[in-house]
């Protein structure tokens, strides 16, 4: 009887281990992914990362001397084979001089971790804003697509991939077709 | 042939949407040779340039949704 009125040790089931705390590896094999476009006024800068990251471009006009900044944050973004990416694009504003100018920009992700440096050359600004535009009639219709697949896109929110690869090129084609008459008489 | 739900495209932010609304209305003021700043022609470089930023400055998401799993009861 005494031994049945023993108070029992209660027994716990074993601690759990610690989750492993995922490392974060990806990063640096898709850091290389990251690219630099130019465009007439602007450059844009745009990689995808496999987790969700937020980060900070760092650019400037000479390596490793970066005087502007910008943080963004990813927006996910499916893969055509159905994986999942993280988008991270910043788009640099004003970058147009007089002469050619070469850029050079790092992200800098909040773990810590960075791309390696990136570099392009931005055209160089080569006429006035006061110069003028004359467009062939031909160039109508590219204007026409534009302003169709634009409000398309903006009534419904998105765009068929070919759509929006047709929007881009009939941007493109305005500066293919148009002529532009110069200050200096060229 | 009416849109899949689950077929690839291009989505916008409401910022990307008025975006392109402004690129919409700028287009037409160009095409009737009108510069968009000042409603004046001839189109001036400095907007005709503009205009072709706002295109690059969209961040529209790709997004693929896969086909709905097949009922497997």
């Amino acid at each position: 009887m005494a031994e049945r009125n023993r108070a029992q040790v209660p027994t716990f089931d074993p601690i759990p281990d610690e989750p492993e705390v995922q490392e974060i590896t990806e990063l640096a094999s898709v850091v290389q992914a990251f690219v630099a476009k130019a465009g007439v006024d602007i450059a844009t800068i745009t990689g995808t990362t496999s987790i969700k990251t937020n980060g900070t471009v760092y650019w400037g006009t000479a390596t490793g001397v970066y005087t502007n900044t910008q943080y963004q944050e990813s927006k996910p973004e499916y893969q055509p084979d159905n994986t999942l990416q993280w988008r991270l694009t910043f788009t640099l504003p004003g970058l147009q001089l007089q002469a050619a100018q070469a850029y050079f920009a790092k992200v800098f992700f909040v773990d810590g971790t960075s791309t390696s440096e990136l570099t392009w050359t931005q055209p160089a600004l080569n006429a006035s804003g006061s110069d003028q535009v004359f467009f062939y009639d031909k160039v109508v219709s590219s204007f026409a697509t534009v302003v169709d697949v634009a409000i398309r896109g903006a009534d419904q929110g998105w765009l068929s991939a070919d759509e929006y690869t047709a929007f881009q090129n009939r941007i493109a084609a305005t500066a293919w077709l148009n002529t532009v008459k110069w200050n200096d008489g060229r | 042939m009416p849109y899949q739900s689950n077929s690839p495209r291009w989505e916008f932010t409401s910022g990307d949407r008025t975006t392109l609304r402004t690129i919409a209305v700028q287009a037409l003021a160009m095409m009737n040779g009108n510069s968009p700043s000042a409603g004046t022609k001839p189109v001036l470089r400095s907007d005709y340039d503009a205009w072709k930023n706002l295109a690059i400055g969209l961040t529209p998401t790709f997004n693929y949704s896969p086909p709905p799993l097949p009922d497997i009861r």
